[in-house]
């Protein structure tokens, strides 16, 4: 049985663009979930159970950095994989993310290869994803 | 003239056009007529160095690119109504790919979140290249993109 996703990015587009990623990349997901902010991801994770969390870093009220840093003083909610997906690329910044303990890091613009890479191992495939994958390529993005 | 900079964007916003939204740049020697409203988007990049990036565009073109990033049909409602959100975070994209162009990655610069104007039917200024902006076509829309630069001593 697959795990939930949460994709928390500010942008619509952004996050419908990941969720017909995950669909077309033949993951293991159950649902996707979505947030605009760090306070409405941390009120999803109350509601679902998470097992994978997706999180853009520049996001009004409650950016990632700050959503990262609740978490990880959290207990129960420290243990949630988080992979970053961003558009900054200073190394400062990702090891700060690294210290922080996420679990993979992409920068905009992305192949639907590199999300499902970095995925894989959190979500596994579904067993009817060797079709899903093939299309990958062409169809996304 | 464009400067060095100004050039350097356009190959950015070109690129990023290019490989995620599938959108050609062109150059065009005369304007086809605009009947539409415009937009501006306004992102800026604040830390050891700093500057805004803006791009104006016909609302047709951030239509299309909002098509093309969702896999719609350009002429649908929710490629209308994601818009002004696909102009946003395609400038949230280029700009970080500026910023790491034009400082390396060893420069910290935090992005603003995009802001979006509407600048009025039909737009008042012709479309033209200046010193720190450039203007082009992409699938037939005028499209412009500038960048001004606040502050730009941070050693890379």
């Amino acid at each position: 049985m697959g795990r939930d996703v949460l994709i928390v990015d500010d942008s619509a587009v952004i996050r419908k663009m990941i969720t017909r990623t995950l669909h077309l990349a033949g993951l293991d997901v159950e649902h996707v979930h979505e947030a605009s902010n760090g306070i409405e991801a941390l009120a999803r994770i109350g509601e679902h159970d998470v097992g994978v969390m997706l999180v853009d870093i520049n996001m009004p009220t409650m950016n990632g950095l700050q959503l990262l840093r609740r978490m990880r003083g959290n207990m129960h909610l420290s243990g949630i994989p988080v992979v970053v997906i961003t558009t900054e690329g200073s190394e400062r910044r990702i090891s700060e993310l690294e210290q922080l303990g996420i679990s993979g890091y992409l920068r905009k613009p992305f192949q639907p290869e590199d999300l499902r890479d970095v995925l894989k191992p959190i979500l596994g495939v579904r067993e009817d994803a060797d079709t899903a994958s093939q299309r990958t390529g062409e169809d996304l993005f | 003239m464009q400067t060095q900079r100004a050039s350097e964007l356009v190959k950015i916003f070109s690129e990023v056009l290019g490989n995620l939204a599938f959108m050609m740049t062109e150059e065009q020697a005369s304007l086809p007529p605009e009947d539409e409203p415009w937009l501006e988007t306004r992102i800026g990049y604040r830390g050891a160095v700093r500057g805004d990036l803006t791009l104006r565009c016909p609302l047709g073109f951030a239509r299309l690119l909002a098509a093309n990033l969702l896999g719609l049909e350009p002429q649908s409602a929710e490629a209308l109504s994601q818009a002004e959100d696909a102009a946003g975070e395609f400038m949230n994209i280029v700009c970080g790919q500026f910023v790491t162009a034009r400082h390396g990655t060893g420069v910290v610069a935090d992005l603003t979140i995009p802001s979006t104007q509407w600048l009025g039917h039909p737009r008042e200024q012709d479309c033209r290249d200046e010193a720190e902006a450039a203007a082009f076509f992409v699938e037939g829309y005028c499209v412009e993109i500038g960048c001004e630069v606040l502050h730009e001593d941070a050693a890379a």
